[in-house]
């Protein structure tokens, strides 16, 4: 069914309708909350919240408009006002090899992999570290692979803002990682063995 | 070793940051975004519909804390939360003015402002409002007051001139908790005809920048005072009626309202909004204010 349909069969008060939307949008929603809350059992939680609440925004929502940027910024909202309240350390994790597509690493030795990964954990560490609505756009943009037109919808922001944004993020980002090891990085998509 | 060869740096400049700059590190973000754990979904799909369909049951307790009242114009309006859920509150400005047709406030008397987690605006008229019909059902669920201090996540202070409160009120209103302290009326504590008791604190965290936020609205009746409470920027308002107002987290629409009546002082400090409603006159709450520890 079309997204424009479900929209319209849920302000008629079709919950089915909805529950198609929640499922189209769940993973990428999760995936929002994950980022600005890390690996917190809070996730869960925020993600349940803000599809309540678009449920019962959605009377104001525009027909026709995206409805995945206008989901995700009110479940990157909810997520930030839990950030806000928590204290805890933000710990993004990464994924065991075994579950990560095998093109990621079929072309790597295992010494390589192994540098990869620590490498990796380092750039994570210093994401995890970076201010919630930094780890956000970063998330939006690299991760999720939006467009700057729907990053701006997500994010509430004008479109010429958005390269800006994320140009202050990826600064910090860069400040926040270790010099010296920077430089003995691999590039990990062209092995020579 | 079969170490894999180093792609060109791309940022060009000085070699020592190169693995960090420009296209690279995108590169390695893309990357860590293939890496990155991912929650799965699990039962989100029906916890949420579960939800949906509870929110035609009667209204939750803390849809009674506040006077609720629905605008055709602007539904579905409510959401139903669980008692622990945060209501995000946000930003007002805009949508009051387009809720009452009033999108210019600036030259008003008080125009716009704000103070630790509430904005203050005033407005022609006020929207029209249940009156309140128990005071107490609105401020939560009663509690102790060491329970209060135990739940709360900001620590609670008191006047030491009033010594402990007759009343403790909890409420999950906002992300940071809400503590709302009754004193009984008593021959220095007049009777704030509203409130039905002497003094009415309340306590919560919040600050102008975050999305947990209040909106005070008045009519051109009242007036807007700046004072101070030990040094700390504070707000007295009078003379009229006003309402606490709740925006959505897009700052939308308003869909709560609490009309109050009493002469309020309103202060922040270290991170926490005070708002002290009662009887009395702008100096002596200032002198309550100045007494909390």
């Amino acid at each position: 069914m079309e997204e424009a349909e479900l929209v319209d069969r849920t302000k008629a008060g079709d919950v089915r309708a909805f529950e198609a939307i929640v499922r189209r949008y769940e993973a990428v929603a999760l995936r929002t909350a994950h980022a600005i809350l890390g690996s917190a059992p809070d996730v869960d939680d925020a993600v349940q919240e803000a599809f309540v609440k678009a449920y019962y925004a959605l009377g104001r929502f525009r027909s026709g408009s995206p409805i995945r940027p206008w989901l995700l910024r009110i479940v990157a909202n909810e997520a930030l006002d839990r950030r806000r309240a928590s204290s805890r350390p933000v710990s993004l994790g990464l994924r065991p090899d075994s579950e990560v597509e095998p093109a990621d690493v079929h072309e790597l030795t295992p010494e390589a992999s192994a540098v990869l990964r620590e490498q990796q954990g380092e750039l994570l560490a210093a994401v995890n570290a970076l201010r919630p609505d930094d780890r956000l756009i970063i998330a939006y943009r690299y991760w999720f692979d939006m467009a700057e037109a729907e990053m701006a919808l997500a994010l509430g922001c004008a479109r010429g803002t958005v390269k800006s944004r994320l140009s202050r993020a990826l600064a910090r980002l860069r400040a926040q990682l270790p010099r010296a090891v920077g430089e003995e990085l691999p590039g990990p998509l062209v092995p020579d063995g | 070793m079969a170490r894999p060869t180093r792609r060109t740096p791309t940022g060009g400049g000085d070699p020592s940051n190169a693995s960090w700059s420009g296209d690279d590190l995108e590169r390695r973000l893309i990357e860590l975004g293939r890496r990155v754990d991912a929650p799965s979904p699990g039962t989100l799909v029906s916890s949420v519909t579960q939800r949906i369909a509870a929110g035609q049951q009667p209204r939750p307790w803390w849809r009674s804390i506040l006077d609720v009242r629905e605008r055709r114009a602007l539904r579905p309006v409510w959401m139903p939360m669980r008692q622990q859920a945060a209501v995000a509150v946000a930003v007002v400005v805009v949508v009051i003015g387009g809720i009452l047709a009033v999108p210019a406030t600036r030259d008003t008397v008080a125009g716009l402002l704000g103070l630790g987690g509430v904005q203050i605006q005033q407005v022609p008229e006020l929207p029209p409002v249940q009156g309140p019909a128990d005071l107490r059902s609105r401020l939560g669920e009663r509690v102790t007051l060491a329970t209060a201090r135990s739940s709360e996540r900001f620590r609670i202070v008191l006047p030491a001139t009033l010594g402990e409160p007759d009343e403790v009120y909890l409420s999950g209103r906002y992300p940071g908790g809400v503590v709302s302290l009754l004193w009984n009326a008593r021959p220095e504590l007049p009777t704030a005809s509203v409130i039905d008791a002497g003094l009415l604190l309340t306590e919560f965290a919040g600050s102008i920048n975050s999305r947990t936020m209040v909106a005070k609205l008045l009519d051109r009746g009242g007036t807007v005072e700046s004072v101070t409470v030990a040094g700390e920027p504070a707000y007295w308002i009078s003379g009229r009626p006003h309402e606490v107002v709740l925006v959505d987290e897009n700052g939308e629409y308003v869909f709560e309202t609490l009309r109050l009546e009493g002469d309020v002082l309103l202060w922040a400090h270290e991170g926490v909004t005070f708002r002290i409603e009662s009887g009395l006159s702008r100096d002596a709450a200032i002198r309550i204010a100045e007494s909390i520890r």
